[in-house]
């Protein structure tokens, strides 16, 4: 039997993509399936027993936890919080980075420097600076005299500013990067020719800037958005727990504490699948509006 | 033909690769076994009695070692037993986990009775806790029981005796507090409340004492006593010192922290593990030779039998071992008197072979020994919570002293409120 051209061509792309199609299916869409499967058990995984299927009872518990109520609300707060800081700030330092700088090379590795450590050593890290009793943050501010030291890790009024800080300079270098490959994906002879017309700098970046970086920035923001509700390593290295009061309960300890407290895997996988839930729905704003393009 | 021939030929390589690099194993032989423990303390005097191993068996056996951190390990090991590879043959499992692994780890009995060993006359009644329904699922390696650790510098200066109860102990915290309220020089008494693990022990070290328990003998239940006005004095006299800042802030203060404060010389008393009298005494120790150490036997006002706060490392071996022969001989070298002794006198290991701590070469080394050996034999030792549902209790307590701290609910609402959670917790398992 003869193949026509076209099929051949077509069996060919479907070959070339083949690979990462397994392994998509093997490292993604099995690990899914099987979660999702798991998450309709009783599984524990210290238990002899063989798992009984429970359907919903797992994702209808969890939803009824106040933990896990008071873990949602606090990952909005710190995702608004962080996010926010590290594209404003991220967007000031690419517009820095962007202008003609003495030393901007180094500049920019040394900008980019806290993105190569590892969240956990940075949780260490910072833990130890803000420690209230030999940490160097309180050392210093109570030299300048400061009468009341801020508790940075033992005081819940304070849990939330001290995740956004440590958070912000651990992700910002990343937004830093993206947003400065959009500045310098855009052509000058815009910024000039406004420049010619007789534009400020404030109009130019309102006007001209802005508008072309609004797509990448909504990337920008969606992968910030994603990512910050999945933040684990920083807090459970700074807090060891849900933090003061647990003011640091946030998703991704909730999750934790699930899973190895008490080893119920069932209920552990039926959290991870409400945050994908999640995840999706804050992510529908993103695709509707590429849809639109 | 030639382009669909070279992306077959791409396809078998990549999946042929990815086969290969998921199921290497690793070369074993039966004169091999693996070790996984925790780093830190555990883990260095763990290495220093398996470097004695491997030099008493040079050339006829080889351990190799792998130490990760101790948040990490319960993780670690469980993967290992889900998956049943068994690439660890010999592991350290602590009495926190312990009950969690029961059902993955090799029952010890016969490897026991063929070697003859009197392991009631080595370790005594330690053996009741790593027993379960009459299989001995590993030997003790490591053991610790808090002890009250004091300034007696500081302690004499106040014109008072070593506190023997919950109101001594915040009045020798009161008198050795110096410096202002709002940034102190020296803090009376440290309180750990940031990690579930040692705010557990904390209370416990307070609470135990007086016989009274978080659960009931069985560990079925929360114990009534939670609800008694002596539990209440016991929360209510935490806050005092919180309120009065006589302790730096318990929920974000760790065993590191009281370990440094003493060698800074800014704290006065708390409770802590014997086994780091060594390290809190070092050589550069602002605190080195002005330590004292004691057993806190306040008057019992409990319904149970007072204990003192303890817990232990056990060596086992996984179900699946491909060596458990050789494992078993490790670990039964580990577990000697010969290596235990080294283990202690050379490594700061808390033996397990008890008699040691009334060892005179032992208590050079460590002075808060004898506290540790009166705690075992005078008072009794317990590990609080020594059941599956561990973690989530020591999570539930850990909240509680912080709504306790933090003033959400007072004194009298603590007892009641971890009842209620254990209660809540229990019923799930």
């Amino acid at each position: 039997m003869q193949i026509s051209y076209r099929t051949k061509n077509n069996i060919c792309k479907y070959m070339f993509i083949l690979p990462a199609l397994l392994i998509l299916l093997f490292s993604v869409v099995y690990p899914w399936i099987w979660s999702f499967c798991t998450s309709m058990t009783n599984w524990r995984l210290t238990s002899a027993s063989v798992p009984e299927f429970i359907g919903l009872k797992n994702y209808i518990d969890v939803l009824k936890d106040d933990k896990f109520l008071l873990s949602l609300r606090n990952s909005i707060i710190f995702m608004l919080l962080s996010v926010m800081a590290q594209v404003v700030l991220g967007l000031a330092i690419a517009l820095l980075l962007n202008r003609r700088l003495f030393a901007r090379r180094i500049l920019m590795i040394g900008i980019l420097l806290p993105y190569m450590l590892t969240p956990t050593m940075v949780g260490l890290v910072w833990k130890m600076l803000l420690h209230s009793n030999w940490g160097i943050v309180n050392y210093y501010l109570r030299t300048i005299g400061l009468n009341t030291i801020p508790d940075w890790l033992g005081d819940p009024s304070f849990t939330m500013l001290t995740l956004t800080v440590v958070a912000t300079w651990l992700h910002t270098p990343w937004v830093t990067l993206m947003i400065f490959a959009g500045l310098q994906s855009i052509s000058d002879e815009y910024i000039e020719a406004a420049k010619v017309d007789g534009a400020s700098s404030v109009q130019i970046f309102w006007r001209i800037t802005l508008p072309m970086l609004s797509k990448l920035l909504v990337i920008v923001i969606l992968f910030r958005v994603v990512f910050s509700f999945r933040e684990f390593d920083i807090i459970y290295s700074l807090f060891n727990s849900g933090g003061p009061g647990n003011s640091a309960m946030l998703l991704g300890v909730y999750l934790y504490q699930i899973f190895s407290g008490s080893w119920d895997i069932g209920r552990a996988s039926a959290v991870s699948f409400i945050m994908l839930v999640i995840t999706i729905i804050l992510s529908i704003p993103v695709v509707l509006r590429k849809k639109e393009g | 033909m030639k382009k669909f021939m070279t992306v077959l030929l791409i396809c078998l390589a990549l999946v042929s690769t990815l086969a290969a690099s998921g199921t290497e194993e690793s070369e074993k032989n039966e004169n091999s076994i693996s070790f996984i423990c925790s780093a830190g303390g555990s883990g260095r005097s763990f290495e220093g009695g398996l470097n004695r191993f491997i030099a008493a068996n040079e050339g006829k056996v080889d351990v190799s070692i792998d130490m990760i951190a101790l948040a990490s390990l319960p993780d670690q090991l469980m993967t290992q037993f889900v998956s049943g590879t068994a690439f660890y043959d010999a592991i350290a499992v602590n009495s926190v986990w312990q009950a969690s692994m029961v059902n993955f780890l090799l029952p010890l009995n016969e490897y026991i009775g063929r070697d003859n060993l009197d392991i009631d006359a080595l370790y005594g009644a330690q053996m009741d806790a790593i027993t379960y329904d009459g299989n001995v699922i590993g030997l003790p390696v490591r053991t610790g029981t808090d002890v009250l650790y004091y300034r007696t510098d500081m302690l004499a200066e106040a014109g008072l005796e070593v506190p023997h109860d919950i109101q001594s102990l915040l009045e020798a915290a009161r008198a050795m507090t110096k410096g202002p309220e709002d940034n102190r020089d020296v803090y009376g008494f440290a309180f750990m409340a940031q990690d579930p693990f040692f705010c557990t022990n904390a209370l416990a070290d307070l609470l135990y004492p007086e016989g009274i328990y978080f659960l009931n003998e069985e560990m079925t239940a929360p114990c009534e006593d939670l609800l008694t006005e002596e539990a209440t004095e016991v929360f209510a006299v935490l806050l005092q010192m919180y309120k009065e800042n006589l302790m730096p802030n318990p929920m974000s203060w760790t065993y590191d922290d009281s370990i440094v404060a003493f060698q800074e010389d800014r704290l006065a008393m708390t409770f802590d593990d014997f086994m780091r009298a060594p390290t809190v005494e070092s050589e550069d120790s602002g605190s080195r030779g002005l330590l004292g150490y004691a057993s806190y036997q306040p008057e019992p006002s409990g319904s149970n039998a007072p204990r003192a706060r303890g817990g232990w490392w056990i060596l086992s071996i996984d179900k699946n071992s491909q060596n458990p022969d050789l494992a078993w001989e490790f670990i039964k070298y580990m577990c000697s008197y010969e290596t235990q002794e080294y283990m202690a006198n050379e490594w700061s290991n808390g033996p397990s072979i008890l008699s040691l701590l009334d060892d005179e070469t032992f208590n050079s080394v460590n002075k808060a020994a004898k506290a540790a050996y009166e705690n075992y034999f005078v008072l009794g030792v317990r590990d609080p919570i020594s059941i599956v549902a561990r973690e989530e209790l020591a999570t539930a307590i850990q909240e509680t002293m912080h709504d306790l701290f933090l003033e959400r609910i007072v004194p009298e609402e603590v007892g009641p409120a971890m009842y209620e959670k254990f209660e809540n917790i229990l019923s799930r398992y």
